[in-house]
């Protein structure tokens, strides 16, 4: 479990979209670089014996904007900046018991954003996305 | 273009303290027009009974000229610190030194890094498909949405006229640019199709119009005005403050001048031309 801050590599993430060609010209398309968060960090709280909350926090190259929280199913909150949608922290209370039907952490965090798309920034959300499937976070 | 030579940057220090003598002017103009010449104290002063009956006789001009040079003051400041876009300016022409694929001996407007500023509710801006100087939006509608260029890298090639229409359709949209601004994605076009040279083919400006989300019209008029036609182009979205304020393109008159490589390998770049720009504002 990880506390300090853990860099993602922009090329991973921000890989170009297989190109479209069209009478010879190529077009790629890529992520807004002020889409992808440059690193993460994450923790768990205990609550008490049964419960704990997950905590993942997302850092930008640029993040001068306030920040607004919201609720979605499964106890999950997710901060988010109030005019770029883009997802700054994720918590979620998690019920020990029932984690091992949760087997993936990374996969139940990502289906659960994928399911909100008006909430979120788009290429956020697939930068996201991209960044819970490539590192273990959880 | 934003200018930041020596005058504007005298001018904009100037403003700096324009308000400050602008408060103590007033105030001592407050005193000077509530002032009565006859009482004990002035009266043995003459060159201040002076001062004092010059400023009540012209206090409406001399009020009339503070609020005119705060009002300029508040504007010239309103273009930013002149500081800030020289930065701005060094930060993308070492990006154009760097992010193409070139050939040293090409001259530097083959290769060109612009800023353009998303602008809402454009009156005056002038659309390619204008004829007439009355009618500077052309076919769109007036007080349309534009990108206009703010700054360049380099020194020749700065006085452009390329501005490009932008909708909340992104259908609607003109140029690769708008592209990168509607959908708020990197958008990298290569190897688009020589139309500089000679009569370009009619397949070629067709090819080369949709390919740069244009239409045959805008390529045809762009290439009998005798403007160089790009061919490699990346367009980057810009955010400051959590909005899309505008977009950072390169044009290469190479096929492969400009690759994806272009943009991911200078996203700090990006990301500090969007924190100066915070800082402009």
């Amino acid at each position: 479990m990880s506390t300090g801050w853990i860099s993602i590599s922009q090329k991973d993430i921000n890989q170009p979209s297989k190109h479209e060609e069209f009478n010879g010209s190529k077009t790629h398309f890529m992520l807004s670089p002020s889409d992808v968060p440059i690193a993460y960090r994450s923790n768990r709280e205990n609550i008490d014996a049964k419960n704990f909350v997950f905590h993942i926090e997302f850092r930008y190259l640029s993040q001068s904007e306030t920040l607004k929280n919201i609720r979605l199913p499964g106890d999950l909150e997710i901060s988010i900046g109030t005019k770029s949608k883009r997802i700054y922290s994720i918590s979620m209370q998690l019920n020990r018991e029932l984690l091992p039907e949760i087997s993936d952490l990374d996969s139940y965090i990502e289906s659960k954003i994928g399911h909100e798309p008006g909430q979120f920034s788009g290429g956020n959300r697939d930068a996201i996305r991209r960044v819970l499937m490539t590192n273990d976070i959880a | 273009m934003k200018g930041f030579g020596a005058t504007r940057k005298l001018i904009y220090k100037a403003s700096e303290l324009v308000y400050a003598a602008a408060v103590f002017t007033s105030a001592v103009m407050g005193v000077a027009t509530g002032s009565d010449v006859e009482s004990g104290w002035l009266k043995n002063r003459p060159i201040v009974v002076r001062v004092v009956e010059f400023l009540q006789e012209y206090a409406i001009p001399i009020y009339a000229t503070i609020c005119a040079l705060v009002i300029l003051s508040y504007f010239h400041r309103r273009r930013g610190d002149p500081w800030i876009w020289e930065k701005l300016k060094f930060i993308l022409d070492e990006y154009q030194g760097k992010a193409f694929t070139k050939d040293p001996d090409d001259a530097t407007d083959h290769h060109r890094v612009t800023l353009f500023q998303h602008k809402k509710n454009c009156l005056f801006v002038r659309h390619w498909s204008s004829n007439s100087i009355l009618k500077p939006w052309g076919t769109k509608s007036p007080f349309s949405d534009y990108l206009i260029p703010v700054l360049r890298s380099g020194h020749l090639s700065q006085k452009s006229s390329a501005v490009f229409y932008t909708s909340d359709s992104s259908d609607d949209c003109e140029s690769v640019a708008a592209k990168a601004w509607t959908s708020n994605q990197v958008v990298v076009k290569e190897n688009l199709p020589s139309i500089n040279s000679g009569t370009p083919k009619s397949r070629d400006i067709i090819t080369y119009a949709k390919a740069t989300y244009s239409t045959r019209e805008m390529v045809e008029k762009y290439i009998k005005a005798r403007r160089p036609m790009p061919r490699s182009i990346a367009a980057i979205p810009i955010m400051v403050s959590g909005t899309i304020w505008g977009v950072i393109v390169l044009d290469s008159r190479l096929p492969n001048g400009v690759t994806a490589d272009s943009v991911l390998n200078y996203d700090l770049t990006v990301a500090l031309v969007g924190q100066l720009l915070e800082k402009a504002r």
